[in-house]
């Protein structure tokens, strides 16, 4: 077979068995054609790496399309008639004082203002795994956004000595679901157990705390979380800080 | 060989859905798509190792360019997980890599026996971004002074993993024998300017 035709078939990803084994006879022998080889692999490698430094260049762009969005939401309620917000964000603070000091804390709106699945971290739904597992079975359900079924394989998988991070996926299904008892008491044995996602597992129980209204405790959460990690921390000052 | 599993989640978010194809194809729009989908999902995955807003950005950047790579040489040949999945996976490796530069140390709160099992997925990537030898400088500086069309073509060639018939289609040339020597004539400049290069 032509050397050339052989460079181009391996570039190509196309060598079939045999022509490898020839390729790999004639790049040990054959100096000129590892020459060339060599010459043709440097090639990829440099446009491989231009193109690398092309996209980082892209994605630093995005980046700071990104921030701009971000400016520009944040900087909207510069109105050019200043006295006007000035007025009504007046109106609307003595609204919400009257309105807080007589109802307190919307705890439902700062439950979803905060709440946010947390992403499946620990099981990996391998291109070749073809086995149908339960493990595998309980976090396709969670990606899927469908809760009664994975909550259903987390408690399966819990009496099989499923892994001991499935507990605080539990937790984050049956807060989907609105059981936020059962929730509470899951995220409180992950807090004991489970090194892994003892921080997040604060951050969870505190918003379960808010959302069955028992503030005293989320408080008690949010201080502990705040003191002893650095998962949510800025989040949960704020928290706190609207919760008083 | 590979057994396709598309998450059931992309299929349900009302968003147009991005295939491996629009992203093999270049297109920047499906490019940004993604970057922007995922990267909120990765920096608060991101936190929890302590690196500071920006060095998070950064690995995601990184991160999000080796997926890419993989994507572009074959290696996911198709979604068998989230993209985010993928993600987290080249992430954390990322992130350990610079906490053991930055010789901080890694602590007891991080169960390493965790790292392995979501990094089945992105084995066999090439994660180490080697230096450039001296060669392999001077072939990036000739190359970066070919014409347009050449430097387009060896592109195709060698970075997408296109055929000559492939090339072809996608550039209209009207016949393969055009691609090939249009190919080998680039090939030659270069190798003549690297030549004369050396012999100064």
């Amino acid at each position: 077979m032509d050397k050339e035709l052989l460079l181009y078939r391996y570039f190509s990803d196309q060598l079939t068995d045999d022509e490898q084994l020839l390729f790999n006879d004639l790049l040990e022998k054959d100096l000129e054609f590892k020459a060339q080889f060599e010459f043709e692999n440097d090639l990829k490698r440099v446009i491989n790496k231009n193109q690398k430094q092309n996209l980082k260049q892209k994605l630093i762009g995005f980046e700071k399309e990104i921030e701009a969005k971000n400016k520009s939401i944040s900087s909207k309620p510069r109105l050019k008639n200043w006295s006007i917000a000035a007025s009504i964000a007046l109106l609307i603070g003595l609204g919400w004082i009257a309105y807080s000091t007589f109802s307190g804390p919307d705890y439902d709106n700062l439950y979803a203002a905060n709440f946010e699945t947390y992403p499946n971290t620990v099981y990996t739904i391998t291109r070749s795994d073809a086995d149908q597992s339960l493990e595998r079975n309980a976090f396709a359900a969670y990606e899927a956004s469908d809760y009664e079924k994975a909550a259903a394989a987390f408690l399966d998988l819990k009496t099989k000595n499923g892994s001991i991070h499935i507990n605080f996926y539990l937790a984050q299904s049956y807060m989907h679901l609105g059981k936020d008892n059962e929730a509470i008491e899951i995220l409180k044995s992950v807090i004991l157990n489970d090194m892994e996602f003892k921080a997040e597992a604060h951050w969870y129980l505190a918003l379960a705390y808010i959302k069955t209204k028992d503030e005293v405790k989320a408080v008690a959460m949010l201080n502990n979380l705040i003191e002893n990690f650095d998962y949510k921390k800025e989040k949960a000052q704020a928290l706190l800080a609207e919760l008083d | 060989m590979l057994t396709l599993f598309i998450p059931i989640h992309k299929v349900k978010e009302a968003k147009t859905e991005i295939t491996l194809d629009d992203l093999r194809k270049g297109s920047d729009k499906a490019l940004q798509q993604v970057y922007e989908e995922n990267r909120d999902k990765f920096l608060n995955f991101a936190r929890r190792y302590h690196l500071s807003d920006e060095e998070n950005i950064d690995v995601y950047q990184d991160a999000y360019i080796i997926f890419y790579d993989n994507v572009m040489s074959g290696k996911v040949e198709s979604f068998s997980s989230s993209i985010a999945t993928y993600l987290f996976g080249i992430g954390k490796y990322l992130i350990f890599d610079r906490m053991k530069k930055n010789k901080k140390k890694v602590g007891s709160k991080f169960d390493l026996a965790i790292v392995g099992k979501d990094d089945e997925l992105v084995n066999g990537f090439e994660m180490e971004e080697q230096e450039l030898t001296t060669e392999q400088i001077l072939l990036q500086k000739h190359f970066g002074a070919l014409g347009k069309k050449c430097q387009e073509l060896l592109t195709l060639f060698y970075y997408r993993g296109y055929t000559i018939q492939e090339i072809m289609e996608a550039e209209n040339y009207n016949s393969e024998n055009v691609v090939k020597a249009a190919k080998s004539r680039c090939m030659k400049t270069l190798r003549e300017r690297i030549q004369a290069n050396n012999s100064h």
